[in-house]
């Protein structure tokens, strides 16, 4: 069994630093209506709070962590920010006009569909990064095959034949 | 008032085909079929209570600001139209389902081909003219994919292609003409419109009277336009009998005779439609015997017909109008007929070809009944209903002038042609010696011989008791496209007279046509057909695309950034140059000293970057200057601009370090001369930038804008952070443009990423 390349301070490091990166980019998401952040730094913070755990531990670590795809919190935040758009139709309005809660809710304070709105910047963000970056992340690894023969190495590589698999499928469909 | 409620059943039944067709199968048909028979009913309802002159209207508000309301209405003429295309409809939705049993595409056909069916029928009964054009486009893309159906034959998919190009072009064209007409009418539905005067005075006649009868053309296949139709015979048999007998094809003559009252009766309207018209006739009557497919001969003969159609409107008087609502009715039952049965032998036989058919009267006599029923009509054989309408398309044109007669002539030499064709298609098949074809022949279906029968059927009933169309359909129909009330008796035989003289030189005639036939197919022509000189335009569009992308998208980034520097650098000092604004010099000096240095610092980066001689360290020196920018936003107090860009600049960095695994070794690319080009077109982009800082430090901007936004954010957004209140509330809509791009591009980048990858690794092994 050969060594593993990667830093264990780093890792380490990772695991502390990354739930409380993921904290703090709620509360740039929840703050930024009253003060700097909001949804779309939040959404960085916390795509960044991924790309250090992929860095760290590798991607197919930070596939496990996520409870969905990239593409699934893409969806969702569009799907979010929709919702948000449209919700005041129902209350007899124009699209996008704000709504607001009557009381405050404790920690949040003032909430509104906005927050839905941000949210879904925040998700949409958020999912931006975790695709991109973690993608071309495991390329880097894909094409170092020794470099990474680790507890967590088969995994990747039998989520890399899985992706694999599909992208042919993928193409096949192009070409018909 | 239920007539709209026959739209929303042909949509609905475009909603539910799939499921249908997949819990039921092939018995899906009956349920299909019932729909458009509903409709039948419907509107046999409404044409009992129809009263001439006083249409039914039925409005909805749909888009107030745009004058779009959702009209209805239905006149003697679209009841006429809505008859025939919900006719033909239920015999063809039948039929289909015979035709194509067992296909796994019968749900989407069927899905497809009740959404136009739905399109069609909202094209006739539109009051609205927008409203109408949207039912013209979506009868337009609902053809594309019917036309397309067998759509891995690359065959189909140009035709398909083809058609739509030169319909919605001419959609296009119509759509002006339609805004034209509603602004000299001053009015955007067609019961006031056609209830008000004719706009033949009007200043804006000529362009309106072009670009609606370019998009009636289009649609209905006239000369020069008319090489679609053959080739949409590419789509199955029973697309071509619904769209290119009885429906689509029609949409363009029934547009010419609803706007008849308003923008008819002038010398422009009159030769337009009678040239156009009568050329289409002939030719196309020429052309359909030069074919040996059995459907592209029916095509061509439609086209025949259409033309004729064209020009009794272009005549325009009541003779000629009752000509062409007859015609018009005998027409679409015959043809559907004769398509069907054509579909039925293709089905049986495997073979199309009139040469290569023979004998098959036997075979499939049921098929042949109704096809030699049609056929006779087609001829204009009495006591067919098609020996009437030829009858009163003859009459339409005895002893009004020099210019009438030369059209009778040529209408005569056209049916002489239909006559062949009718031999071609109903007849010849069936008769003879039987001729080996591809497949074992028998009769076709129940479901498929119905169709063809009962639309043959009719032709023969209405023919031998034509009082049972003449005042009910043919008497409304013709008093709406006239705009006056008119009684009609449609009589089977009126006396010795001119027409029926001309009918049996017809006939005659035609005799001699079928003698004539396999010589005139096996003469050259040296003739340019419109469909090459079109098809040359479209591939001459594609080219000059082409050579575009190649000039604007060659691929270097290097390439583009240098375009875009120097348009935006040419723009602005063309624009600093005229204004002669004054630099705000002053304000220089009012900046702190760690500014300065952090600005020299940002500067001093942003130059290391271009020297540096390894990949990190450009990726750094770059880091550094963002960070530096950054840095600068925070010290002038906008701390959401400063953090975003602190975040960003952060995830660049690792996007390039990620990135820079796939690149090669770093390699200087520039030559010298380059290198100081680009550093000139930099620094005066550089420069100028900084110009227009200054002066718009020194110029104080009408800030009404961010003041109100400053204003309004808390007691209007509840937000302190007006940046964050601007975003998510005050322009939302921005916002969400702006993350739609942003989510479609993260879904294109995983796509693509996933499909280069196998190729990738299939590199890295060998």
């Amino acid at each position: 069994m050969k060594p593993d390349p990667r830093s264990k301070i780093l890792k380490i490091t990772v695991d502390w630093l990354q739930p409380l990166l993921l904290l703090f980019s709620l509360f740039l998401l929840l703050r930024g209506h009253n003060a700097p952040g909001g949804g779309f730094s939040g959404g960085l913070v916390a795509g960044a709070a991924f790309i250090l755990a992929a860095l760290a531990r590798g991607t197919a670590h930070v596939r496990q962590q996520m409870p969905c795809s990239a593409e699934l919190l893409v969806k969702m935040g569009l799907y979010f920010a929709l919702a948000a758009g449209l919700l005041p139709l129902l209350f007899g309005k124009g699209v996008f006009t704000a709504l607001w809660l009557e009381s405050k809710i404790p920690v949040i304070g003032t909430a509104g569909s906005f927050l839905l709105f941000d949210a879904g910047v925040y998700l949409l963000v958020m999912g931006f990064v975790i695709g991109v970056l973690v993608e071309m992340a495991r390329d880097v690894h894909a094409s170092q095959p020794e470099a990474g023969v680790d507890a967590d190495a088969s995994p990747t590589e039998a989520a890399d034949a899985a992706d694999a698999a599909e992208a042919a499928k993928f193409q096949q469909r192009l070409k018909t | 008032m239920l007539f709209p409620l026959s739209i929303l059943i042909a949509f609905s039944l475009a909603a539910m085909a799939p499921y249908l067709v997949r819990r039921l199968g092939d018995h899906a048909k009956w349920i299909m079929a019932a729909g458009p028979f509903l409709c039948l009913i419907i509107f046999a309802r409404e044409l009992t209570q129809l009263n001439v002159g006083v249409p039914k209207v039925v409005n909805w508000t749909w888009v107030p600001s745009l004058d779009i309301n959702l009209g209805f209405f239905l006149d003697g003429f679209g009841c006429l139209f809505a008859l025939l295309i919900s006719g033909v409809g239920t015999m063809v939705f039948l039929y289909a389902g015979g035709y194509l049993a067992g296909s796994p595409k019968l749900g989407r056909f069927y899905g497809w081909i009740s959404l136009f069916f739905g399109s069609m029928l909202g094209l006739v009964l539109s009051d609205n003219i927008l409203v109408m054009f949207i039912f013209w486009e979506l009868t337009s893309i609902s053809s594309f994919m019917l036309i397309g159906h067998y759509h891995e034959n690359e065959r189909a998919r140009v035709c398909a292609r083809q058609a739509l190009v030169v319909t919605v072009s001419g959609g296009l064209i119509l759509l002006a003409g339609l805004i034209l007409l509603g602004l000299a009418s001053g009015s955007w539905n067609f019961s006031e419109i056609l209830a008000g005067p004719s706009l033949a005075g009007h200043a804006l006649y000529p362009a309106i009277l072009t670009c609606v009868a370019i998009g009636a053309f289009t649609k209905s296949a006239q000369f020069p336009f008319h090489f679609w139709l053959p080739n949409a015979m590419a789509g199955p048999a029973p697309v071509s009998a619904l769209l290119h007998s009885a429906t689509m094809v029609k949409a363009g003559v029934f547009l010419l005779a609803r706007v008849h009252p308003t923008l008819g009766g002038t010398d422009a309207w009159f030769f337009l439609l009678t040239s156009v018209g009568s050329i289409t006739m002939v030719w196309n009557a020429l052309l359909a015997l030069r074919q040996d497919d059995l459907k592209k001969i029916l095509a061509y003969s439609t086209t025949s017909v259409l033309g004729a159609l064209v020009m009794l409107i272009g005549i325009g008087d009541p003779e000629a109008i009752q000509a062409a609502m007859v015609l018009l009715l005998a027409h679409g039952l015959y043809k559907g007929a004769l398509f069907m049965a054509a579909g039925a032998i293709d089905h049986e036989s495997g073979e199309r070809s009139v040469d290569r058919l023979a004998g098959l009267r036997k075979l499939m006599p049921y098929t042949f009944g109704a096809a030699a029923l049609a056929a006779f009509s087609n001829a204009g054989f009495p006591p067919m209903l098609g020996f009437i309408a030829k009858e009163y398309l003859y009459k339409a044109k005895i002893g009004h002038s020099d210019f009438l007669i030369a059209l009778l002539v040529l209408t005569v030499f056209a049916n002489m042609c239909l006559v062949a064709v009718a031999w071609l298609v109903g007849f010849r098949p069936f008769l003879g010696k039987k001729k080996e074809t591809p497949k074992k022949v028998h009769e076709a279906p129940w479901s498929m011989r119905i169709g063809p029968i009962v639309l043959a059927l009719a032709g023969l009933i209405f023919g031998l008791n034509p009082n049972l169309i003449d005042q009910s359909i043919v008497a409304p129909a013709k008093s709406a496209v006239m705009g006056a009330s008119y009684q009609v008796d449609l009589k089977l035989y009126s006396g010795i007279n001119l027409p029926l003289v001309l009918s049996a030189v017809t006939l005659l005639g035609g005799v001699v046509m079928v003698r004539l036939y396999p010589r005139w197919r096996a003469l050259k022509l040296p003739l340019v057909a419109a469909e090459d000189v079109f098809e040359r335009i479209l591939a001459g569009f594609l080219q000059l695309a082409d050579r575009l992308t190649r000039i604007t998208q060659n691929g270097r980034l290097h390439y583009y950034i240098t375009t875009i520097v120097v348009a935006v650098s040419a723009f602005l000092a063309f624009t600093f140059l005229r204004s002669g604004s004054e630099l705000g010099l002053t304000r220089v000096s009012e900046a702190y000293i760690h500014e300065w240095i952090l600005v020299i610092a940002v500067c001093a980066c942003a130059i290391m970057t271009t020297r540096a001689r390894s990949r990190i360290v450009a990726l750094l020196c770059a880091g550094g200057s963002g960070l530096g920018v950054a840095l600068i936003f925070a010290f002038y107090s906008a701390p959401d601009l400063a953090l975003t860009q602190l975040l960003i600049e952060t995830l660049t960095v690792i996007l390039f370090a990620l990135a820079f695994h796939r690149l090669p070794a770093f390699r200087r690319y520039s030559s010298k001369a380059k290198h100081i080009r680009d550093i000139v077109i930099a620094g005066f982009f550089g420069l100028l930038m900084t110009a227009f800082t200054l002066v718009a430090a020194h110029t104080d901007a009408p800030t009404h804008v961010a003041d109100f936004f400053r204003e309004a954010s808390l007691p209007e957004g509840k937000g302190r952070n007006v940046v964050n209140v601007i975003l998510v509330d005050f322009r939302a809509l921005d916002t969400f443009g702006e993350i739609v791009v942003l989510g479609v591009g993260v879904l294109a980048i995983l796509v693509i990423f996933r499909a280069v990858k196998p190729t990738q690794k299939q590199d890295n092994e060998t």
